[in-house]
């Protein structure tokens, strides 16, 4: 899934560290949300939305594609 | 794609490199604050040297009652200097557990009860009356072992769980085909292996598995 976060996080000068430490989980986890490798948990989304004043619609893009994502590479 | 990046410090200092990529060792720290400290790492050692410590004093103690022309009056220094040692393990076991290093207590647990326990050897201070309440003294480390890895899993975020969960499905699933296999390959005239060390299978593919599903989310 698509997202904002490196940008967002950018913005307040947080390193991966201070955002992990903010919502109570491991660096390696904020890296694997933030490069789109793992979808967070709802309330981890809620959690990560209310850490930066946002919806997480504005935060998470689903980038709906399933018909492009049947077609062979 | 590059996972460098600089963050500016506050105070106007030079910007700090954070953010390199997580390496999947981290994992296995269990934890957001966990880490295998340098501390952590001493005080491990320091449980290994008290179990062996302990070891010893029972060992000598032992084979002084087994020989009657031995003078047997430093007997009960020996026996106190083991309960000594012990003391300190266990004093090392509370610093770790106070300080919230689960993974510490678990290395420790382990340390402490493979310096204790040995596979096929004899009983230690066998033949005394201590030989039998000397058995269960390694299950005490054992028991916290366990405590402290059941707190680590406890302790994980949702992906470090889904990567354990998956971790764990490749350790179960090959243990179970290579014993069957193995056991098929017996039957065609191949050594028998101990059934003892069976866990290293199960031990070696959970490792692998952790390092294979914690790449995949890297």
């Amino acid at each position: 899934m698509k997202n904002t976060l490196r940008v967002l996080r950018a913005e307040r000068h947080w390193s991966q560290a201070d955002l992990a430490d903010r919502l109570g989980v491991s660096r390696q986890t904020v890296n694997a949300v933030e490069t789109g490798k793992y979808d967070p948990s709802l309330p981890l989304a809620f959690q990560i939305a209310r850490q930066f004043d946002r919806l997480i619609e504005e935060i998470f893009d689903p980038e709906e594609q399933p018909v492009e994502r049947k077609r062979p590479a | 794609m590059s996972q460098i990046e600089f963050t500016a410090r506050g105070d106007g200092g030079p910007p700090v490199r954070t953010d390199l990529p997580p390496r999947w060792v981290e994992f296995t720290a269990c934890g957001p604050t966990a880490k295998i400290s340098r501390k952590a790492g001493l005080d491990v050692m320091l449980v290994y040297a008290g179990g062996i410590a302990v070891r010893i004093f029972v060992k000598v103690w032992a084979r002084m009652q087994a020989r009657p022309d031995i003078d047997p009056s430093p007997g009960p220094l020996l026996l106190a200097g083991a309960v000594v040692a012990a003391g300190l393990v266990a004093l090392l076991f509370r610093r770790m557990s106070r300080r919230g290093d689960h993974w510490a207590v678990f290395l420790g647990g382990v340390v402490a009860f493979v310096s204790f326990f040995r596979f096929d050897s004899t009983p230690l201070a066998a033949g005394t009356p201590l030989e039998k309440p000397l058995v269960l003294v390694p299950l005490v480390p054992a028991g916290l072992a366990i405590w402290s890895f059941l707190r680590m899993v406890r302790n994980t975020d949702e992906l470090q769980r889904r990567i354990l969960y998956q971790a764990l499905s490749v350790g179960f699933v090959v243990t179970l085909v290579a014993t069957l296999a193995y056991s098929v390959l017996e039957n065609l005239g191949v050594p028998r292996i101990s059934a003892a060390w069976w866990w290293s299978v199960l031990v070696l593919s959970w490792v692998a598995g952790l390092a294979i599903f914690s790449r995949r989310y890297e």
